[in-house]
């Protein structure tokens, strides 16, 4: 095939997709709004697999799941939506409460970089906190440049320097915790009923304990089947790929 | 003589004894063919007539393993009549997978004190056959290997309706309790279960207890059975999996139900709104263009900092006159250097001396008594009297007694002179 072929099909597709994936959310909505979540689950999994996908749609895709009681699912699509509308108050009263219907403890977050990737979450998304690092990264070095060429200020500007350094160190660390996390040990939930722990990536290492659903974990490693996590407490194991959905729809 | 052969091959034989017994690294497993999760314990030993005190134990990292240490002791005992010094570590170790497992070598590092010399022992490797578990695992087997006993208790027995209820689980024995998962529970479905927290506590030599809390709601009023908690084990023992039970409870709920659950009926009725939609795709992530962004500002001010550099041009001569001029006045240093050292009188000749070979450097012409007024014609009246008494005094010097103090004097006001010569040639 060649390659202004290839164009057209993509194109084609695209010019398909897209109404279809729009007329699944109108769908979605009368099912739910009629009490069937079930149908309304489907017509929402239809939008996001054909590539729209931003917070409301999560948010909904996640209440949806919430009213059957799915409650890894939803805090799923919630914390996806999270991801889109961190300072959204329903969306984060809705965490908050599937959080608390899950048989889990509430445990305290130890991981270092969670901690502090958990510090941003429901505050500002990555764009929000990129842009915001980019703007004291870019005040930093106007005043470096004018240091170097107002002598008379040089004084004050020693001042000021030094104290937007540290917000620029602080701001980095924030941004750094967040793409580290994004890219390295994505966030996933555990979507199934429970999911034997491993203290290796195979059946014949020692079960060590098990996760439930609604689990929040983060990838560290994938092998074949198996992965990695650790937990916001830091306990370490690994589980069967098939027991979790990451968070990151990529 | 014959008495002291004897005393020297006595002697030879002891000292040899005791090397034969001094510095032995011992290590022992208790079972080197364990079941995975079976508790087993690693423990090395070094013997020495060394002072143990200060002695470190490196201990390998048992990889495969979960692992409980414990405090090292330091002993003694009786070795071929010669006491010796025992240190022993002890690691309760427990498989976490089926294999061969080889467990590295553990070190013992004595250190050097002004008493002995330090040591560094090293172990042999260990190898550990760790066999699976026999198949035929009860459904309510969670992981235990060892021996166990359970029990139960629900606190408080009587409870008003809606309010929850406190179960715990206590598991008591000697197995692998870091590993070990609460019994299966089986309460009716409808009831709201909350896992607590497990705390695993030491009840004696080898002997722990881990208690599981539960919190529950019940979901009906009246006297309310709970079933009977089953808890399976492996024996390594016996080879065998045990079940323990437990004697079924009951609790006795009092008050009316209904009010609570017509409050979570409509709760559930309560359907949540829908957020308006759209079908704009959202991105997560900044694109590629935004990230070269950040470079502009970090550039503008490397571009000031190179133009700073570049609008003093001026600077680089007056460091190279600078430069030149601590050149000529170290020159003059050195020689006056050596005049302190040499004879006064002869300090006096080389104080003349560094003088003319300064003004010559200086006016790049050959300067003597002769020409000195008129190549130094240009010169503040003041300086030209200072640079007379100068040549002067160290030409009369030459001729008279002096000592070492005229020198140093000479030399400081001459060197202040020539200071003065390069501050007015700027």
């Amino acid at each position: 095939m060649k390659f202004h072929h290839l164009i057209i099909t993509a194109i084609l597709s695209l010019a398909f997709v897209l109404p279809v994936a729009s007329q699944s959310l109108s769908n979605a909505e009368q099912a739910y709004q009629s009490g069937d979540f079930e149908t309304a689950i489907q017509f929402f999994d239809l939008t996001v697999s054909g590539g729209i996908s931003n917070g409301e749609i999560f948010y909904n895709y996640g209440t949806a799941h919430y009213q059957l009681g799915n409650v890894g699912n939803a805090l799923l699509n919630y914390r996806r939506a999270l991801q889109f509308l961190p300072r959204d108050l329903d969306l984060n009263i809705q965490i908050a409460r599937t959080r608390a219907l899950r048989n889990i403890p509430e445990v305290d977050t130890t991981h270092p970089i969670i901690l502090l990737e958990q510090m941003t979450e429901t505050a500002l998304t990555i764009n929000e906190l990129a842009i915001a690092t980019f703007v004291v990264w870019s005040v930093f070095w106007i005043l470096v440049a004018l240091y170097q060429i107002r002598k008379a200020w040089r004084s004050t500007l020693r001042l000021v320097i030094g104290i937007m350094l540290l917000f620029v160190l602080s701001f980095g660390a924030l941004l750094g915790a967040r793409l580290y996390i994004h890219l390295n040990m994505p966030p996933a939930v555990v979507t199934l009923g429970s999911a034997p722990v491993y203290s290796g990536p195979s059946i014949s290492y020692f079960r060590q304990y098990d996760l439930f659903e609604g689990s929040e974990i983060y990838i560290t490693e994938t092998q074949d089947e198996w992965s990695k996590f650790v937990t916001p407490d830091n306990r370490v194991g690994w589980v069967e790929s098939d027991n979790y959905t990451s968070i990151d729809i990529n | 003589m014959r008495r002291y052969i004897l005393l020297l091959c006595f002697t030879l034989f002891a000292v040899n004894l005791t090397l034969a017994q001094d510095n032995v690294v011992d290590v022992t497993i208790s079972n080197p063919q364990p079941f995975i999760g079976e508790r087993i314990v690693y423990t090395v030993t070094f013997t020495s007539s060394l002072d143990l005190s200060g002695a470190q134990i490196r201990l390998p990292q048992f990889v495969g393993f979960a692992q409980e240490p414990q405090t090292p002791t330091l002993s003694t005992v009786p070795v071929n009549n010669v006491i010796q010094n025992v240190v022993q570590q002890d690691i309760i170790l427990y498989p976490n997978r089926t294999d061969q497992i080889i467990i590295d070598t553990a070190t013992i590092i004595v250190p050097e004190t002004p008493f002995q010399s330090g040591i560094e022992v090293t172990s042999n490797t260990f190898p550990i056959v760790v066999s699976a578990l026999p198949e035929g695992a009860p459904e309510t087997f969670t992981g235990g290997v060892g021996q166990f006993d359970i029990s139960a208790t629900i606190d408080p027995p009587t409870i008003q309706a809606g309010n929850p209820n406190t179960l715990r689980i206590t598991v008591t024995g000697s197995g692998n309790f870091s590993q070990l998962t609460s019994p299966q529970l089986r309460l009716p479905d409808t009831w709201d279960v909350f896992p607590g927290t497990s705390t695993t506590t030491t009840t004696g030599a080898n002997l722990q207890a881990k208690t599981f809390e539960y919190q529950f709601f019940a979901d009906q009023t009246g006297s309310v059975e709970l079933p009977a908690i089953v808890f399976s084990y492996f024996d390594p023992l016996t080879t065998s999996y045990r079940t323990l039970t437990t004697q079924a409870g009951s609790i006795n709920v009092e008050g009316d139900f209904t009010a609570s659950q017509s409050s979570n009926t409509i709760q559930s009725n309560n359907r949540l709104e829908l957020k308006p939609m759209t079908d704009r795709p959202d991105t997560l992530l900044p694109n590629n263009t935004f990230w070269f962004l950040w470079l502009i500002t970090p550039c503008l001010a490397l571009v000031f900092a190179i133009s700073r550099l570049a609008t003093r041009p001026s600077q680089p001569k007056a460091t190279e006159t600078t430069r030149k001029q601590s050149k000529s006045l170290k020159a003059v240093s050195a020689q006056f250097g050596l005049a302190k050292n040499a004879d006064p009188n002869q300090a006096y000749a080389i104080i003349e001396q560094t003088i003319f070979q300064y003004l010559s450097s200086k006016y790049k012409q050959d300067i003597n008594s002769n020409n000195l007024d008129e190549a130094t014609a240009n010169l503040p009246e003041t300086i030209q009297q200072r640079l007379h008494v100068c040549i002067e005094q160290s030409q009369a010097g030459r001729y008279a007694p002096v000592t070492e103090d005229d020198v140093n004097k000479l030399i400081r006001r001459t060197y202040k002179t020539l200071q003065m010569i390069e501050e007015e040639r700027k």
